[in-house]
């Protein structure tokens, strides 16, 4: 739903109400699988330093994003995921 | 036929880049056997190859990747994972549930077979162009799933841009 695009014009000067509502990748793409399998995929989901990006900023809805962090943590354990990346192990 | 129902695992299994072929034919052995002993099927085999792990296990920075898919009952998971844990070339293993209640008469085997050569001394770097696994070539829209990620990235520059643009109304209301 992309209900809030047509009033962008007036949006631009005072950015009041509530901001733009974005929607969960993979309610958007049924074939889209998370599975920890998958590092590639995950790895946008993931902060630079190895951290679960909330919900809040990436958009994923509730269901998902449990998906999500049981895909993370399992890749974490097999080592295919850092749990903490420093800037120079990275 | 048997009413025995089963459940689906998949077991990751990360072994070190020295363990060398025999160690390494020896663990494919055993698991056939405890396959075997536990009246369980073996239904996939994966070499994903050797793989820079994500951070250093028992100083290792590199390992082996192996994948198996068994049809079996519990008992066979813990012996599974006792031989894991004894086994000092494993450096990592991992088991998950992925189906219950499967009955082995109705299983479509031909579906999921596949078995792939064991890991080799001479086999260097792997072969790390393959997908992870045989999943990624059901799955392809991934690729798809991506690209839209990329579109979102794009709003977030708009709102960059948003935000620039209410500091300077902001400005002008102060004058």
């Amino acid at each position: 739903m992309r209900s809030t695009r047509p009033d962008k014009g007036t949006d631009k000067k005072k950015r009041r109400g509530p901001p733009r509502r974005k929607v969960c990748p993979f309610c958007a793409d049924k074939n889209a699988r998370i599975d920890y399998k998958n590092p590639a995929a995950l790895k946008r989901l993931v902060t630079e330093r190895g951290k679960i990006v909330p919900r809040r900023i990436s958009g994923v809805c509730a269901r998902h994003q449990r998906q999500v962090a049981l895909a993370i943590k399992r890749a974490r354990h097999i080592a295919l995921m850092p749990y903490a990346a420093t800037g120079a192990a990275a | 036929m048997s009413a025995v129902k089963l459940r689906k695992y998949e077991t990751v299994i990360v072994t070190r880049t020295d363990a060398g072929q025999e160690a390494q034919k020896r663990l494919y052995e055993k698991i056939q056997e405890l396959v075997q002993k536990a009246e369980g099927h073996h239904v996939r085999f994966e070499l994903w190859g050797k793989r820079r792990l994500a951070f250093p296990i028992k100083k290792a920075l590199k390992g082996i990747y192996l994948y198996h898919v068994f049809l079996a009952n519990d008992t066979f998971v813990r012996e599974l994972n006792r031989m894991l844990r004894l086994n000092t070339n494993v450096l990592r293993y991992m088991t998950i549930v992925l189906d219950t209640d499967v009955d082995p008469a109705t299983f479509e085997f031909d579906k999921e077979r596949q078995f792939d050569s064991l890991p080799t001394d001479s086999e260097d770097q792997g072969d790390r162009s393959r997908s992870t696994t045989g999943w990624d070539a059901e799955f392809q829209n991934r690729g798809e799933g991506a690209a839209t990620d990329d579109d979102e990235d794009d709003e977030d520059g708009e709102e960059g841009e948003d935000g620039e643009r209410r500091k300077k109304g902001d400005d002008d209301e102060e004058v």
